[in-house]
């Protein structure tokens, strides 16, 4: 082996290792960046599911009987008191349509869905869009409806999983 | 060799100062989000605690805070650089802006206050 062969042969080794570490620091830094939105859109979705969620079972609304007259609703509850719910309320509640039920829960720009169910699985009300495929936050209460025990699901989601986010700054 | 080195240290540069910047803009959007969230929870805790409740909220990271009602908006930050998040709506009564690190929400007859501590 001569002189020059031994230049190329470093010279192509040097090459193949910086790019190796180039290729790594990349994949952290797009990682980093990844988890980053990932967190912030988990902590948004959350947050909204439990806010719904709490003010769903634990509030009556305002005006307490809002649901025999829609258009004074100042803000939505389910609750006739902690954590029994009125079937009346849900299926006004239901009968929303959907911008008006997105801001009344707070969901701002993500989606939402609410099902009230018992158990065995028998579906007492449904409101909302059905999540689709995306990143999906569901809060799940055990409630009372009409003296049996139900579960009323909140689910939060947005379709921009897996997407890269824009900023909203 | 030399140019080609240069070159490709000119595009490890370019690459790091863009995901730095990258990276610096979402850790930024997202230390206002977790205030406004805390914010938010907070109110809607207040409000679901009912007359004469209390929460005590230490917001963790300083920014300036305006809440805007009756829709529950909430922007964290100053133009332009802001973030906003909103809770349900109906549970406060008027506007209002803090910057203050530490602050204690009562719910009095079924108002939303916010005061300075």
């Amino acid at each position: 082996m001569n002189k020059g062969q031994l230049l190329t042969m470093d010279y192509v080794i040097g090459i193949a290792i910086f790019l190796f570490v180039f290729t790594i620091c990349l994949y952290v830094w797009d990682n980093a960046l990844y988890k980053v939105q990932q967190d912030y859109l988990t902590l948004e979705l959350l947050n909204t599911a439990r806010r719904a969620s709490d003010q769903l079972v634990r509030t009556t609304g305002n005006p307490s009987s809002w649901e025999g007259n829609v258009s004074s609703l100042s803000s939505i509850g389910l609750a006739v008191s902690d954590r029994i719910l009125s079937q009346q309320k849900f299926d006004a509640l239901a009968g929303l349509n959907y911008s008006s039920l997105r801001y009344h829960l707070g969901a701002g720009s993500y989606n939402i869905y609410l099902k009230i169910s018992n158990a065995s699985g028998s579906v007492f009300g449904e409101a909302g869009v059905r999540p689709a495929e995306a990143l999906v936050v569901n809060i799940r209460n055990i409630v009372t409806l009409d003296n049996n025990t139900a579960l009323l699901d909140v689910s939060v989601w947005s379709p921009e999983a897996g997407s890269v986010l824009t900023p909203t700054s | 060799m030399v140019v080609v080195l240069v070159i490709l240290f000119s595009f490890v540069l370019l690459q790091k100062v863009g995901k730095d910047d990258d990276i610096a803009v979402w850790g930024e959007v997202y230390k206002k989000a977790v205030v406004c969230q805390s914010v938010a929870n907070a109110i809607s805790q207040a409000y679901t605690a009912g007359v004469y409740s209390t929460v005590n909220l230490t917001l963790p990271y300083d920014y300036n805070v305006s809440i805007y009602s009756p829709d529950g908006f909430i922007v964290v930050g100053n133009e332009p650089d802001t973030v906003s998040c909103v809770m349900p709506a109906g549970l406060m009564n008027y506007s209002l802006n803090f910057t203050w690190d530490s602050i204690r929400l009562t719910n009095s007859n079924g108002l939303v206050v916010i005061e300075n501590e």
